[in-house]
């Protein structure tokens, strides 16, 4: 009895052992700023040093041995380092000395520049990488800033332009195209230097803008200067791309700095510049008007979002007459902030007229409907629209029905169907949906939402 | 706290300033990253006086740049995409997930293309470019310990564990002993008071 209770305290002291293994810590031997100093808001600099001793990391059985120590520094929300300011409001600058042995010094200057009122750290970020592992460690040096509201940023001095190509591009399908294209950071007001110019790139189709597009049908092959900021490029039409409009979007992000360097005035922008280009079908190049709808069955009392095309094709046409007629089960919601141009009647029959001298270029209207509420699950309703131009009138082509959603009808929600709908989502973008489970994609839920959110607020929707 | 994130996008926000967008969403980076360095993306909604219900913020991520995760959002690592939603009265709050930079510095500056869509509006993430600038090199410790092989580390682990359950052995023993002593007191003490 008393041997078989020697092993198992035995094995206990052994498993204990074995588990109570604790990760090295370095230590913080000294800082500053010291004892959470408070500066005003007023753009400066703020010198800071942090010496660290990390032998305890090189020494350790597990982790220790023949690795490699890193570092970064930023500035953060205090208590939550891993909240770091925005680049217009504090950076930092820092470097190192790795000496004496275990230890080392990081010192720099953090860059206050539009930092408000607040709690904030010094945060550096310690890396022992070894053996392709890698572990972290935090260290905070807090301070406190006070004082008025921060000037705002200045607006930019810089700006993309496309210079070419000039307006749409237009190609026959089935047949590889290219065409060049030039943008340049223009300077639209003297005193600042473009610095770190950078890009992003996409390609949209404009009937079917929540739809990705793959760029490998229409890749931009480019270069950049990357002291001007100016592309140079050709962007290359595939002869397999569908008859569509489309725009070659680029996004610039780009710092400015001033001529004599100071990096309290260095600030970081962006902007979004699209090139447009057409493939069309030689047999049918002519005026067109169609109309695109979210690919999901409609919620009753949730507005969902429908477009309207007009595309001139390669006629030239001076003016349109779009008329939206919404049957009796769908009701008209005016847009917040509608980037695209609102009906000249409040009532139904909705109308747009769309006019150009110089004749139309393909065009986006944009205008919300919801299906009423009462209509049932199942429903299939028919849109009917017109298209006038000088001596012809066209039926809106393109999507025309609605077919009404039997799920999420009917108020109270319960909060396990909505996040079921959630986990659905979440499950349907990362392709791990159950065998014969339906999708679920964005603008899905967000009719749900939507609805649930009504009838947690006793809206009438 | 989210009062002061949300001031922190605003700013972000007014840098863009040429996206007039009713609704705005910024992308936080950290200022400088350094190579192989693992950091969090943050991510802000500004209503700017709208109310949508929910929002989904879609994040493309570059070649060379590995996504880690997210609690927040969810990632599809494949089509190097994370999509974050964001509903309800905790639309506003900060979503976050999580990058590591490539081990060698690439030749250009990296950016992720963002997008956000409510039920009846879309536009771009602003906000921060990946850039790997000022960075910190991971650098060789000091004078770094002559390397150890891999079965030394082991060695030191066993040799603990073999101390440890010696000298527990060593005190258990102790422990029998003694109790064997004072179980002895007791038995003597009892048969004293039977006694008297």
């Amino acid at each position: 009895m008393r041997i078989k209770l020697l092993a198992l305290l035995s094995a206990t002291v052994i498993l204990f052992s074995a588990c109570a293994y604790a990760l090295p810590e370095p230590v913080l031997v000294s800082a500053t700023p010291a004892g959470n100093p408070v500066y005003t808001t007023a753009p400066q600099a703020i010198p800071y040093t942090a010496a660290v001793e990390y032998g305890s990391i090189i020494n350790d059985p597990e982790i220790g041995g023949n690795g490699t120590i890193g570092y970064s520094v930023w500035v953060g929300q205090a208590g939550s380092p891993q909240n770091f300011v925005s680049q217009n409001e504090a950076t930092a600058t820092f470097r190192q000395s790795n000496a004496p042995e275990g230890t080392f010094t990081i010192s720099g200057n953090i860059f206050s520049k539009r930092l408000r009122t607040g709690n904030y750290s010094i945060v550096v970020q310690i890396t022992w990488q070894k053996q392709g592992e890698e572990w972290n460690w935090l260290i905070e040096i807090p301070f406190r800033v006070s004082g008025p509201e921060p000037a705002p940023v200045p607006a930019p001095r810089f700006n993309p332009v496309v210079i070419l190509p000039l307006g749409w591009q237009r190609f026959p399908a089935g047949a590889a195209n290219q065409f060049p294209v030039e943008i340049e950071m223009a300077q639209t007001a003297p005193g600042k230097i473009l610095k770190y110019p950078s890009i992003s790139k996409k390609l949209t189709n404009a009937e079917n803008p929540d739809m990705g597009i793959s760029d490998i049908p229409a890749w931009l092959a480019y270069g950049m200067d990357w002291t001007t900021g100016k592309l140079t490029g050709t962007q290359n039409v595939s002869a397999g791309l569908p008859a569509g409009n489309y725009y070659r979007k680029i996004h610039y992000y780009w710092r400015e700095m001033p001529v004599v360097p100071n990096e309290l005035e260095i600030f970081l922008y962006d902007y979004e510049v699209a090139v447009p280009f057409a493939v069309y079908n030689p047999q049918d190049d002519h005026f067109k008007a169609f109309r695109a709808l979210p690919d999901i069955n409609a919620i009753p009392g949730v507005p969902i979002l429908a477009r309207i095309f007009l595309d001139p094709g390669s006629d030239t046409i001076s003016g349109v007459v779009a008329t939206e007629d919404l049957p009796a089960e769908l009701e008209y919601v005016e847009l917040e902030n509608n980037p695209t141009q609102k009906p000249e009647s409040a009532a139904n029959p909705y109308v747009w007229l769309v006019k150009n001298a110089k004749g139309i270029t393909f065009k986006e209207i944009r205008y919300g409907i919801k299906v009423r509420e009462g209509t049932p699950a199942g429903t299939v309703i028919t849109l009917s629209g017109k298209a006038e131009i000088l001596g012809s009138t066209l039926d809106i082509g393109g999507d025309n029905t609605i077919t009404v959603s039997g799920i999420a009808q009917e108020c109270p929600m319960p909060n396990q169907v909505l996040l079921g709908h959630i986990d659905r989502w979440s499950r349907t973008n990362r392709g791990r949906l159950a065998m014969g489970e339906a999708e679920l994609w964005d603008m899905g839920l967000l009719q749900i939402i939507e609805k649930w959110r009504n009838c947690i607020r006793g809206l009438p929707t | 706290m989210n009062r002061l994130l949300a001031a922190v996008f605003a700013l972000a926000v007014i840098s863009a300033a040429a996206y007039a967008e009713e609704i705005s969403v910024a992308r936080g980076v950290p200022s400088a990253i350094a190579l192989s360095q693992q950091f969090d993306v943050s991510l802000g909604v500004a209503l700017n006086g709208n109310d949508p219900s929910g929002i989904i913020i879609t994040e493309e991520i570059p070649e060379g740049w590995e996504i880690i995760g997210s609690d927040d959002c969810v990632v599809n690592e494949e089509q190097r995409i994370v999509k974050c939603l964001a509903y309800g009265e905790n639309i506003t709050a900060v979503m976050k997930y999580r990058l590591r930079a490539p081990a060698q510095k690439p030749a250009e500056t990296a950016a992720i293309t963002g997008t956000w869509k409510t039920l009846t509006s879309e536009g771009n993430v602003g906000g921060g470019a990946l850039d790997i600038i000022g960075q910190a090199q991971p650098e060789e410790n000091g004078q770094p310990p002559a390397e150890t092989p891999a079965g030394e580390d082991n060695f030191l682990l066993l040799a603990g564990i073999g101390i440890a359950a010696i000298l527990l052995v060593a005190l258990i023993a102790i422990v029998l002993v003694l109790g064997r002593r004072k179980k002895k007191g007791k038995r003597n003490k009892k048969q004293g008071t039977t006694e008297g």
